[in-house]
């Protein structure tokens, strides 16, 4: 595992931030899901040792990150705040900070370079940051996040302030990056964004973990919540009819030629269903499971 | 090798922060204050007394730019990072903490070194041939200048990394402290100044350039050994604060703004 | 085909600022700034408490002193008041420009750095209006030593007096003392927004109020001695407040303040009116000119 919290609770005064979190980040792309005020930021926070858990444990590599800046080796992190040398170009920043993890100049130069073409600043990059656009200031903090091949890349909202194209390209990066083998944590509350990136989540509500697994996973769990499933079909009321001699199907409803179906056991109806093609000779145009969502599975975790 | 590398950059790039735009114009300007008071003088008096620039020198320079300066950069070696929000970045790279704060104290120490010797060298330029002070009585007080400097900067940095509002304790310092309660005469408060172990000290220098035999009299309290001792303890042991209070607590940053 | 609500009607009535938006600026950041723990202690409550203890051993002890000795060299009708005020100006400086500072010093550099501006101007406000919005503020602070004190110690002085119409006798002191203390708020109030209004950092807004009038100060007083001029003193607008003051309260010269008492002789007045209406003026105008150039840059 790259990092553990071991019953991390932080709070800040009166506030609570975390409380509770017991949690593994293992390879591959992960993504920390939660509303405004879920405690994301100040996971990532402890989880990068800029600050240290009130109770519990924080693991990052087997070290105590707030102790151990070697681990940063291996860590590459991009914050969610808009703050930059602003008298810096874009190189110069990347530089920089490529330089500190105790490169050279010129092979600090070679990767930094790299990095901003990743990202697609490459003929920006020599203007002076405070002349960027909140898209290019975003890809800047990026490239300084990866330029040194980080195992662990930790992004906090990384997609805020990005038109549509520039959210594509970071979050076919996050892919690439996953692909390639490392861990990449991501932090956002935009649902629709994250399952584009990664099915594997950690939710995160009122600075608790709600949930952690594939979304298939988690709503698995969710056995009180009936899956609801969409058959569309031109005979749809003779589907309907023998749909609610199953068992598992606990209600159907009837939209025109859409049948919207709530089932316990959602398995047993996909079972049946083929047969029922086969056998009563009917035409489905369409069967999808409408709340294998991360918008549905969240809402239903949160009420 | 690579901590010393890192620290040289850090201080390179506290430099090239502190020498752009408004905030250049701003220090060169309190720097060079004593040297336009010294043009000023020059323009209107016909033969320049060697108690004038001295005391423009000792006093106004050293008594009240280098403490000032001192508490403006002091404050900004670790809140520039903090209030700009950058610390995150230095924070999350392989480096011990101290680094970053010792490497910053070195570039604003060699940015007002360089503001501080132009400034001296131009007041002595301006004199021209009245007074016998050339290139080496100008390092001497350049350097003279940057251990107070260094000092006071040690101080009010690490005051920075435990209170936030340390630019009103350091102003409180500077007017209390060094302002008033070490000019109280037959008490051993002199000893509380910083600046007093400076003079006490470097008590030859002076007299050799600025304030024959006066400056010896206001030093007579103190034992230049036991001065310089103080002062390296002081010194050290403001660096040694900061790096365990960098060491052993977080460093919030403020909230976001836009 | 456009498609609009045709029962829409714009407003057509007359836009002009409100006069009253200066005050709402001027009462929310008030309030804002009370919130702030090192506002309230550091610069209100022991400045103030302070001031206050030495100022009731000021009217007790000083004045009478000052008056005997005044009596001595054959002045006679000494106003204790018009003394005790003019010392009170005099010893309130510094403090004064420490509470400039941390009050004045963050209030348009904050909303610079976190880009309230547009907030502002985007309202039917003018910038003459944000600006006399600000200066409520640090007026409603900087009153609290400068004249609240004139007030106490007139209050003090008829109370304690027999005489029936002593009040009315001392008024026209008090006015003049208030006028000096408002001199010195509007100096106080125009350094401090205008280098508020260089800044973005509070830190540096703050340095830059209390250096810029200790540096002048301390740079005038030299080149006043090298020179033997003392209207070079008159630079920084203490010495100025001090020489305007002790002209309004109409104090024997015998009894002046040291920074008075130059061997080269008396700072002329009317200098000392233009150091201050500089001091005023000047900082005010960048105030003016920073805000107008960051509302087109924002």
């Amino acid at each position: 595992m790259i990092a553990t919290f071991d019953n991390v609770a932080k709070w800040y005064g009166d506030v609570i931030g975390l409380v509770d979190v017991t949690t593994e980040i293992g390879p591959g792309v992960t993504a920390l899901l939660g509303p405004n005020g879920a405690g994301k930021s100040t996971f990532l926070k402890l989880l990068t040792g800029q600050l240290v858990p009130s109770t519990g444990s924080v693991s990052l590599f087997g070290k105590n990150p707030f102790r151990s800046s070697g681990v940063y080796r291996q860590v590459g992190f991009c914050p969610e705040q808009d703050a930059f040398y602003e008298d810096m170009t874009g190189r110069k920043f990347v530089h920089y900070l490529t330089r500190l993890h105790g490169y050279g100049a010129a092979e600090a130069r070679r990767r930094s370079d790299e990095a901003i073409e990743r990202v697609g600043m490459s003929e920006n990059a020599h203007r002076r940051i405070r002349t960027y656009s909140k898209g290019m200031r975003q890809r800047i903090k990026l490239a300084q996040a990866i330029s040194h091949d980080p195992q662990l890349v930790v992004l906090d909202e990384p997609l805020n302030g990005m038109d549509p194209i520039g959210r594509r390209k970071v979050i076919d990066l996050v892919k690439e990056m996953g692909a390639e083998g490392r861990s990449v944590l991501v932090s956002s509350h935009i649902l629709h964004e994250v399952e584009a990136m990664t099915r594997e989540l950690l939710l995160l509500y009122q600075g608790r973990v709600l949930a952690e697994g594939t979304v298939e996973e988690i709503r698995a769990y969710l056995n009180q919540y009936p899956h609801k499933i969409i058959v569309r079909a031109p005979r749809a009321r003779e589907i309907a009819g023998h749909l609610l001699k199953l068992d598992g199907v606990s209600g159907v409803r009837i939209d025109n030629e859409t049948l919207h179906i709530e089932a316990q056991n959602p398995d047993q109806l996909f079972d049946a269903l083929p047969e029922l093609v086969l056998q009563q000779g009917f035409d489905l145009d369409a069967v999808e499971a409408s709340d294998v969502s991360l918008e549905a599975i969240f809402d239903y975790l949160v009420k | 090798m690579r901590i010393v590398t890192a620290t040289l950059l850090v201080a390179r790039q506290a430099m090239g922060q502190s020498a752009r735009g408004l905030r250049l114009v701003a220090l060169s300007l309190l720097t060079f204050v004593p040297l336009m008071l010294t043009a000023l003088i020059v323009s209107v008096e016909e033969t320049i007394q060697f108690s004038t620039f001295a005391g423009i020198t000792l006093f106004f320079s050293f008594q009240i730019i280098v403490p000032l300066l001192a508490l403006i950069l002091g404050v900004s070696v670790l809140g520039d990072e903090i209030e700009g929000r950058t610390l995150t970045y230095l924070y999350t790279r392989p480096l011990p903490r101290p680094v970053y704060f010792i490497g910053r104290m070195l570039g604003l120490g060699c940015f007002f070194g360089i503001l501080l010797a132009i400034s001296l060298a131009g007041s002595a330029a301006l004199f021209g041939s009245d007074l016998n002070f050339d290139a080496r009585h100008i390092a001497s007080a350049t350097f003279i200048g940057l251990v107070a400097f260094g000092v006071y900067l040690a101080i009010f940095a690490a005051i920075r990394t435990i209170l936030k509002p340390a630019l009103y304790v350091g102003f409180l310092w500077i007017f209390v402290v060094e302002g008033i309660v070490s000019k109280i005469p037959n008490s051993g408060a002199p000893r509380s100044s910083v600046w007093h172990h400076v003079m006490v000290v470097f008590t030859d220098q002076f007299d050799e350039f600025l304030f024959p035999g006066k400056v010896r009299a206001m030093a007579d309290v103190g034992d230049p050994g036991q001065s310089m001792w103080m002062l390296a303890a002081i010194f050290a042991g403001a660096i040694a604060v900061a790096v365990i209070r960098l060491q052993t607590t977080e460093q919030r940053l403020p909230a976001a703004v836009a | 085909m456009p498609v609009y609500d045709a029962s829409y009607r714009p407003w057509e009535g007359k836009a002009k600022a409100s006069r009253w938006a200066a005050v709402a600026i001027a009462t929310t950041t008030v309030r804002r700034l009370w919130r702030l723990r090192s506002i309230k202690w550091l610069a209100v409550f022991c400045p103030l408490a302070a001031c206050s203890i030495s100022w009731l051993v000021l009217y007790f002890s000083y004045g009478e002193f000052w008056a005997r000795v005044a009596r001595q060299v054959g002045i006679q009708d000494v106003n204790v008041l018009h003394l005790i005020n003019v010392r009170l100006f005099t010893w309130v400086q510094i403090p004064a420009v420490l509470l400039a500072a941390i009050v004045g010093g963050p209030l348009i550099a904050e909303d610079r750095r976190s880009h309230s501006l547009p907030l502002y101007f985007s309202r039917p406000i003018t910038h003459l209006t944000y600006t006399l919005g600000k200066f409520l503020t640090i007026f409603a602070y900087l009153s609290l030593p400068i004249l609240l004190p004139s007030i106490g110690m007139y209050m003090i002085d008829v109370s304690l007096s027999p005489a029936q119409g002593h009040w009315l006798e001392q008024f026209p002191s008090l006015l003049r003392a208030m006028a000096c203390a408002g001199l010195l708020i509007a100096v106080l109030a125009s350094v401090s927004l205008g280098a508020s209004s260089l800044c973005t950092r509070n830190n540096y807004a703050i340095a830059l109020v209390f250096t810029s009038m200790m540096v002048v100060w301390g740079g005038s007083e030299i080149v006043a001695d090298v020179l033997d001029n003392s209207n070079a003193a008159l630079a920084a607008p203490f010495t100025a407040l001090t020489r305007i003051s002790v002209e309004l309260l109409d104090l024997p010269e015998l009894l002046y303040p040291d920074a008075l008492n130059r061997t080269s002789g008396m700072p002329d007045i009317r200098l000392a009116w233009m150091s201050v209406a500089a001091w005023t003026a000047i900082p005010l105008l960048v105030l003016i000119a920073r805000v107008r150039k960051v509302e087109v840059v924002s």
